[in-house]
């Protein structure tokens, strides 16, 4: 038996790979990957679509990417009470599995949005898919159901008629989730092993579509911080038992989502707010603001010392992370609800309309090279992996890469 | 390495095989159906849904039954188990008879959302016999199931106008119209019908009520309004006049006056009654004879806040401002006495200034719990 499971393991390790994406801007949630080599161009049918596969009902969610497995999120039915989740072979596009569940909460929401509008998440060896109906799910790679909860079933109330969208993330073993809106609001902390309530944080009641993100802890041993974000500004809590460490007021937004190098944290207030981490687990102190890196309703990425945001008219700004000081602006087409990824030096920027303009950075000033019309909307924030992009639009999930 | 895996892969699928053993399946869904709102009975939930999701298509009836209507969450579960035993034999090549999801489907004592994933299991191995079954979900108490129907109705009535076989199209669009209880369905065939010189009334297929008396306006009170007891929720008195929130727009005082929506009309618009004003408190009181003392479903949807009492009873109390406005927007149980029960409905409109927050109005009915229309029953 020793001999089976020391196989079993084995397999388990060699399995893992370091290409995965495994939540809304990649693991790190700097939205970009250095290593990750792009064709120049592509079409939406043809040059260079490694495969293209069609969708069952929409959503704005992002795809992740886990061992080589592509995972969405979508919703469809006559109330949008029908929760999908699926996954595809990286390699080939093939579905692998799909799975299907009720909402258990209010599915009501803006036209251009479904229930499917926050991102999955996974640790590696789960996907925790989370609903606009506030249901969280938990499921094997291999669409095994592992636990499912009805934060919405439980919270009637919780939900807005434009749609809720914050994405969860999962550290320590908890799935932190923020419901917030003006029914009831909370942050959870879900225990990722079995689905039951480890924290339960009443949040202000007032519409909120931000994320909560993972600040990493300095000391091995310490419990990790999620930190959560809305209007009033930002809340640190210890992600296993919710507690408050701290709270830093003036506000922040209520839709982009701010993001942490580990040392840092770019918060989107004032337009870009970026804090000291030294220690998580303590207040810390201001770096720089920078308000004309206001990312609107998109969210700051950042790429080798960089920060690059796209405001409310549509400009691309870069500023530098060190200072806050903006280098460059760029003026896209179209407007956005999907953040920009960047692979090596490109920086693919998608339109609600589906235009996607691949920006050259290694100039001094950024450049539009290429316009590619992927034909349909799109909402959803690109994966990065093994030299590829996965685009997911209203209708389709698309796999683009150069030779493999 | 594919070496490794594939060993890997071959021991644990040896160690994970389990044969079906009568009445372990009973066992585990009740494990799962024990969960509670509390998140109680978790950890035996995981185990219990992991086990299942292991045993072979014979199981998938049971487990599928296992399904009830009034556990949504408990049911999720189970279709999640359902859905992976079905693809595991699928892939197999054992999957479940379609005999036996056909004898499923047909049971309607098994719950609608059983039937429902039923049918898609079944569409999923033989798409040419779930379409057989289609025509019969055309008053199904699954509206999963019911929508398809429709669907296909709608389709037969619309090959029936391309063929211009005008009153044969006409008939199956009113069939279809009878059937739905799908607003966006129903929306499609009252265009569909208009085209074909048919004028529908879809606010009395959904029963949208009427006859309403409105009186403005109350003082939102800063934001304390919508809890402060005005005058028509202590009594109603359509004669009475009370002092008003001192306004240009809406002189003071308070009175009660008739609002009678026409055909096609289902809102209750206090911006047309009054004037389009901020800060304000309105109410809405109807009267609804039913037959007999029976249990209903009361459906609306504001932009606004809202209180609804029946017979002086509070059924619902939702403090949301302009966060949308939707058909079936909110829902709330109420008991009907035989005779004439009172509808009371508090409309409150708050300091936001926006101009999208600019409306102030609400549209209710009165329904069983599929969404059928029960019609007043006032001569």
């Amino acid at each position: 038996m020793r001999i089976l499971l020391s196989l079993l393991c084995l397999a388990a390790i060699v399995s893992t790979t370091a290409a995965d994406w495994r939540q809304f801007r990649g693991n790190d949630t700097t939205g970009s990957s250095a290593s990750c080599e792009l064709p120049d161009k592509w079409s939406a049918d043809d040059e260079n679509v490694a495969w293209k596969v069609e969708l069952p009902g929409r959503g704005p969610s992002s795809p992740i990417m886990v061992d080589g497995k592509v995972i969405v999120t979508t919703a469809d039915g006559a109330d949008l009470e029908q929760l999908h989740v699926l996954c595809f072979s990286a390699e080939d596009g093939k579905k692998l599995w799909q799975r299907n569940f009720w909402a258990t909460g209010r599915t009501f929401c803006h036209p251009q949005t479904t229930p499917a509008a926050p991102s999955p998440v996974s640790d590696g060896k789960h996907v925790y898919a989370f609903f606009g109906s506030s249901d969280l799910l938990c499921l094997d790679l291999d669409g095994n159901l592992k636990w499912y909860r009805g934060l919405g079933h439980e919270h009637p109330k919780a939900g807005n008629d434009v749609g809720m969208a914050s994405s969860p993330i999962v550290l320590d073993d908890t799935v932190v989730v923020q419901i917030e809106n003006q029914g009831d609001s909370f942050a959870a902390g879900i225990n990722a092993e079995n689905g039951q309530t480890r924290w339960f944080l009443p949040r202000s009641e007032r519409a909120n579509w931000a994320s909560p993100i993972a600040l990493k802890s300095v000391k091995s041993g310490d419990e990790s911080v999620a930190l959560l974000q809305n209007g009033d500004g930002v809340t640190a809590v210890s992600s296993k038992s919710g507690v408050v460490l701290w709270e830093l007021g003036g506000g922040a937004s209520t839709i982009s989502t701010s993001l942490t190098t580990g040392d840092q944290a770019f918060i989107v207030s004032k337009g870009l707010t970026v804090l000291d981490l030294k220690d998580p687990r303590v207040k810390p102190e201001i770096i720089w603001e920078a308000n004309k890196l206001n990312p609107n309703s998109m969210s700051p990425i950042l790429h080798d010392g960089k920060v690059y945001t796209i405001n409310g008219s549509g400009v691309l700004n870069c500023g530098d992370a060190a200072t806050g000081d903006l280098d460059w602006s760029l003026r896209l087409k179209g407007k956005f609800w999907a953040t920009p990824v960047i692979a090596g030096q490109k920086l693919i920027a998608i339109n609600y309309d589906g235009l996607a303009m691949v920006v050259d950075l290694s100039g001094k000033k950024g450049e539009i090279v290429e316009e590619i019309d992927m034909g349909e909307h799109i909402q959803a924030t690109p994966a990065l992996g093994d030299n590829a992009i996965y685009i997911k639009g209203d209708h389709h999930l698309w796999k683009i890469a150069g030779k493999q | 390495m594919r070496l490794y895996q594939s060993i890997a892969a071959g021991i644990a699928v040896v160690l994970s095989a389990t044969p079906l053993v009568a009445g372990e399946a009973a066992e585990l869904t009740q494990k799962i159906n024990a969960i509670s709102e509390e998140a109680l009975g978790y950890p035996e939930a995981v185990k219990a849904v992991t086990k299942l999701s292991q045993m072979n298509a014979d199981a998938i009836p049971e487990v599928l039954a296992a399904m009830k209507q009034d556990r949504p969450v408990a049911a999720n579960w189970l279709r999640g188990a359902v859905e992976a035993i079905a693809d595991k034999a699928r892939q197999e090549g054992t999957p479940i008879a379609n005999e036996t999801l056909i004898e499923f489907i047909e049971t309607k004592t098994h719950a609608p959302k059983s039937r429902s994933v039923a049918y898609h299991l079944l569409k999923q191995q033989d798409e040419e016999a779930a379409k057989k079954l289609v025509p019969g979900f055309e008053n199904d108490a699954s509206l999963e199931l019911r929508l398809l129907a429709v669907d296909r109705l709608m389709e037969d009535a619309k090959a029936k106008v391309k063929d211009e076989q005008k009153e044969e199209a006409i008939a199956i669009y009113q069939q279809a119209l009878t059937a739905t209880r799908n607003a966006h369905q129903a929306s499609l065939i009252a265009d569909a019908l208009k085209e074909l010189e048919v004028e529908v009334d879809t606010t009395e297929h959904f029963g949208f009520l009427k006859n309403w008396h409105v009186i403005a306006a109350f003082e939102f009170a800063k934001g304390d309004g919508f809890d402060a007891v005005y005058p028509p929720e202590k009594e109603i008195d359509l004669e009475a006049s009370y002092p008003g929130k001192l306004i240009d727009e809406i002189p003071a005082p308070a009175k009660w006056q008739p609002l009678q929506l026409g055909s096609g009309e289902k809102r209750v618009d206090f911006n047309k009654a009054f004037a389009p004003v901020k800060e304000v408190v309105g109410y809405a009181v109807t009267t609804f004879d039913s037959d007999e003392a029976q249990e209903v479903e009361l459906r609306w949807g504001s932009p606004n806040a809202t209180k609804v009492w029946v017979n002086g009873e509070l059924v619902a109390s939702d403090k949301v401002y302009h966060a949308g406005d939707n058909f079936d927007q909110y829902t709330a149980k109420a008991k009907l006495k035989p005779g004439e029960n009172t509808i009371l409905v508090k409309l409150v409109q708050n300091e936001q200034t926006q101009s999208w927050t600019n409306v102030w109005h609400f549209e209710l009915r009165v329904c069983d719990h599929l969404g059928t229309a029960i019609a007043d029953a006032k001569p």
